[in-house]
């Protein structure tokens, strides 16, 4: 129960992480006043934040929750 | 101010572009706040950031011996959300930054005012609308760094512009007052034109 709630609540995260991603993207695309600092801003946000994200998504992969939660004990079924 | 002068600042600002611009008018100067503003913004998320990385390389095996059984996977997953949090916040206060700007054409002055994401004012002023431009440099820092406050009197709606934190506020008034006098002699021109015709 616990662990499907940490699971959902890391889903939305990333959801949110995705969106922000997107809205800061349409913002240095669609005001941008220099079109080749706009692009160069782009491409390092989005690097950026690609290697965060793989990374992260790495980690979740690499840890064992189920047998994490029973250590710290919340996982009580 | 010589017009030469201002040629050369349109060279520089060549390649910069915005929403609305008209087709027959250059760009002259785009105005941010001055950079020392931008570093007080970004210390805490930029102290965020070092803190974080100095924390992954010293206290991370400390913290998952602490709290999770010796798992430092955990705890570099829980690095890699704080960074993601850093990383969007960072952008945001750039965006927040880089345009919120005063954008001076060869016709008007543009000011857009950005706060945060989704908050955005535009408004423009035409050179012939412009009645006074007053500068102001106050403090320890503006004086040796000189940045400071320009007012721009209108006779418009809005009834002051005010480019905030500027660098090199002399050499903005000088510029502005030479467009607002090109201005209003061309108008003469135009209206003497006129009155010749008819």
């Amino acid at each position: 129960m616990v662990l499907n709630f940490a699971l959902v609540l890391y889903l939305f995260l990333l959801l949110l992480f995705i969106v922000g991603n997107m809205i800061i993207v349409y913002h240095l695309l669609t005001f941008r006043l220099n079109r080749i600092l706009g692009v160069f801003m782009v491409g390092l946000f989005l690097t950026g934040s690609v290697i965060l994200l793989g990374l992260n998504l790495f980690y979740f992969s690499e840890v064992d929750w189920r047998d994490l939660f029973e250590t710290v004990g919340m996982v009580y079924n | 101010m010589t017009s030469k002068e201002i040629r050369r600042y349109e060279q520089k600002y060549k390649n910069y572009d915005f929403k609305d611009k008209k087709s027959d008018e250059k760009i002259i100067l785009v105005l941010r706040r001055h950079w020392l503003t931008f570093i007080f913004k970004f210390f805490p998320v930029v102290t965020a950031m070092l803190l974080l990385i100095i924390g992954h390389f010293v206290l991370s095996e400390y913290i998952a011996e602490w709290f999770f059984d010796g798992e430092v996977t955990v705890v570099f997953f829980g690095e890699s959300l704080i960074g993601m949090l850093l990383w969007i916040i960072f952008f945001v206060l750039w965006i927040d930054y880089y345009f919120d700007a005063w954008i001076v054409t060869t016709k008007r002055i543009v000011d857009i005012n950005q706060m945060g994401l989704f908050r955005r004012n535009v408004s423009e002023l035409d050179h012939i609308k412009i009645q006074d431009i007053t500068t102001e440099v106050h403090g320890i820092f503006p004086t040796l760094l000189d940045y400071g406050f320009v007012y721009v009197q209108t006779a418009g709606s809005k009834s002051r512009f005010v480019f905030e934190e500027v660098p090199h506020p002399t050499v903005v008034r000088q510029l502005i007052a030479k467009l607002q006098k090109d201005a209003i002699r061309k108008e003469e021109k135009e209206i003497f034109l006129e009155d010749r015709v008819s």
